[in-house]
């Protein structure tokens, strides 16, 4: 069997628009026709190949277009429905109406009586059930209809409370951003101590409620990650200074107290793979609020740039006196941009003090084969989706990008707060 | 030879989800009609990226595409939800076809532009260096595509990009189905022609 240019059969019974008799029509001539068959091939080919290739877009309306085409279609509905259509069905059918109040009646009778004529009072019922836990899941995870198991509260309860922050008179501030700093010109950097205001529940309430991104000044780095509790895998130190109260007769088990302490971790940066990502985590003593001061020192040997991300109370090197006070109980987790000049080396050290006092540094090493822990990646994604909210680095962190991190990081073993915050990423990505 | 292809299903309206709840037997549909409102934004869900695509194909401009989808969601919400529902994908992509060809015929700056700002791939949880092939293979097939006149091109998006059968075409462009399948297999032809080989 020969295929004529103008023959429309292939084409047609590869997309499925034959009908069935058709269909075993043309099966049985291209079974016995070789060439059919690869011409079938072919064309088959070239057809998965444009299926997978001409993917729909991510083209999206912008929030003010939506809400003018739901506006439309309230309105819409308001017109249709000015008189409620069960309200005139009554109309209508009034023994309806006498119906529904007999059956009122009889089931009020049912469901009422028993319980007025018990002894217990009724209001001991009622505490306990205003005082059921809310459904928090449930709220989290719309489409999954079981509840997460094994996942735990991350919430870090040293963030400040949002309710807190009309109290405060919360203001925004002007956010400069931060350069890139070469070593040359900032041989260190004092870093500050300091989790500021809480971020997140104003991006939640933007993203949520009013369905836009919010302000890019009002989106803090520092504010979102003082929302989670960090625990970072790299190297740590602990800081222990004198307790000035003791004394022989008091019996205290040491001369020295816990005071503070530093982690750190460094992962690949995964807005730019030639960088990385130093993370710093500084938590205080569960007892006593201290004060600590540290210090990046990159190692000019190895280092380029780097720059500190969030926190930009100032642009350059010009850093000011940074704050230092770290409440009792509290933690605060730092994110440095390292663009090494060398694949291996150190790339410096975070020397740090407490209550005056040095503590033992941290050196960074550019471990470049360790895996990073969950903490980590989890903090890097919460500095992409701030960037990305606040148009920092544009040309390189984009929707896809955020979106590849955020589905990397999804688990349903995640704690509750951490599933929130992707939901909140995948709702910031469909505004 | 290759696997039988199944016939494309009709495709319903997804926003008929919404309101398309199992109704028992003693609540009649009437007491609860649907919402524009519900309605309107399940199809925006649905179709919006898809629309911007076909429209964005049709006006070579993302932000021109836009505008028009707006207008054809504004356009469904002013219709009777009821005569649009089992049709919902053809109608909105006919309203939308005659929207930008309307904007098209108001605007020539609107016409052809050498540069055409495609829209991006969709997320389809790649990495982003495979996002980022994926977006090259698309916008170098689409440059290939507008090589095509435009009433081939434009059937092979519908159909490969957008899923529709010979009859929604019809019903979208007001082209017979025959007439669809000849522009289909000759834009196929001169497709694979033109192609690069390693698009191929």
């Amino acid at each position: 069997m020969k295929q004529q240019p103008e023959d429309l059969r292939p084409t047609a019974y590869l997309l499925g628009e034959m009908d069935a008799d058709e269909a075993a029509a043309f099966e049985s001539a291209a079974a016995a026709d070789p060439d059919l068959q690869a011409i079938l091939r072919d064309q088959a080919a070239l057809h998965q190949n444009l299926t997978s290739s001409l993917i729909v877009g991510t083209g999206r309306l912008s929030a003010a277009q939506r809400q003018a085409i739901l506006k439309v279609a309230g309105e819409a509905d308001q017109s249709i429905h000015a008189i409620p259509t069960n309200v005139r069905r009554i109309r209508e059918r009034p023994w309806m109406l006498y119906a529904a109040a007999a059956a009122a009646a009889v089931i009020f009778a049912i469901l009422a009586i028993p319980r007025i004529s018990r002894t217990a009072p009724a209001q001991a019922l009622e505490p306990r059930l205003k005082s059921e836990p809310q459904p928090i899941v449930e709220d989290l995870l719309e489409s999954d209809p079981q509840p997460i198991v094994g996942t735990h509260s991350d919430r870090n309860p040293s963030a400040p409370d949002a309710s807190t922050l009309e109290d405060e008179g919360f203001r925004i501030p002007a956010l400069p951003t931060r350069d890139l700093l070469t070593v040359a010109e900032c041989p260190s950097l004092q870093l500050p101590v300091y989790s500021g205001k809480p971020s997140l529940p104003r991006i939640m309430q933007s993203i949520r409620e009013e369905h836009c991104l919010p302000a890019r000044e009002s989106v803090r780095l520092e504010g979102i990650l003082t929302s989670f509790s960090i625990r970072l895998r790299g190297i740590t130190a602990v800081a222990r200074v004198a307790k000035s109260s003791w004394h022989p007769d008091t019996r205290e088990a040491g001369m020295s107290v816990h005071a503070a302490t530093l982690a750190s971790e460094i992962i690949p940066c995964p807005w730019k793979p030639s960088a990385k990502l130093l993370l710093i985590s500084v938590r205080g003593n569960p007892v006593d609020d201290c004060e600590a001061s540290l210090v990046f020192r990159p190692d000019a040997n190895h280092v380029l740039r780097y720059r500190l991300l969030g926190f930009a109370p100032g642009q350059g090197n010009d850093s000011g006196t940074m704050p230092t006070r770290l409440a009792a109980g509290s933690a605060q987790t730092l994110a440095i941009e390292i663009e090494p000049s060398t694949a291996v080396g150190d790339l410096g050290s975070v020397d740090w003090a407490v209550n005056g006092q040095p503590a033992a540094g941290i050196s960074v090493a550019n471990n470049a084969g360790t895996e990073p822990s969950d903490d980590a990646r989890f903090t890097a994604l919460v500095c992409t989706y701030a960037q990305w909210l606040a148009g920092e680095q544009a040309g390189i962190i984009d929707a896809p990008l955020l979106a590849a991190l955020a589905r990397e990081i999804d688990a349903e073993t995640l704690p509750v707060e951490r599933r929130d915050f992707i939901k909140l990423i995948n709702q910031s990505l469909n505004l | 030879m290759p696997e039988i292809p199944k016939k494309s299903p009709k495709v319903l309206g997804g926003a008929g989800v919404l309101w398309m709840h199992p109704v028992s037997a003693h609540e009649s549909p009437e007491i609860q009609p649907p919402l524009h409102k519900d309605f309107v934004g399940q199809a925006i869900l649905d179709y919006e990226s898809p629309l911007i695509a076909y429209a964005t194909s049709l006006l070579r401009d993302s932000d021109l595409a836009r505008d028009a989808v707006q207008e054809t969601f504004i356009r469904l919400c002013r219709q009777d939800i009821a005569k649009v529902t089992d049709n919902l994908k053809s109608w909105l992509f006919t309203v939308c076809r005659n929207r930008c060809l309307d904007m098209l015929r108001k605007d020539k700056r609107a016409q052809p532009l050498d540069d055409m700002q495609w829209e991006k791939i969709v997320e389809t949880g790649l990495q982003p260096d495979e996002h980022a092939q994926q977006q090259e293979r698309f916008s170098r097939l689409m440059a290939t595509l507008k090589r095509l006149p435009a009433n081939q091109s434009e059937v092979i998006l519908l159909k490969f990009q957008h899923d529709l059968s010979y009859q929604q075409i019809q019903q979208i462009t007001g082209l017979t189905t025959g007439n669809i399948g000849f522009l289909i297999h000759t834009g196929l032809n001169r497709l694979r022609a033109i192609l690069p080989d390693d698009l191929k």
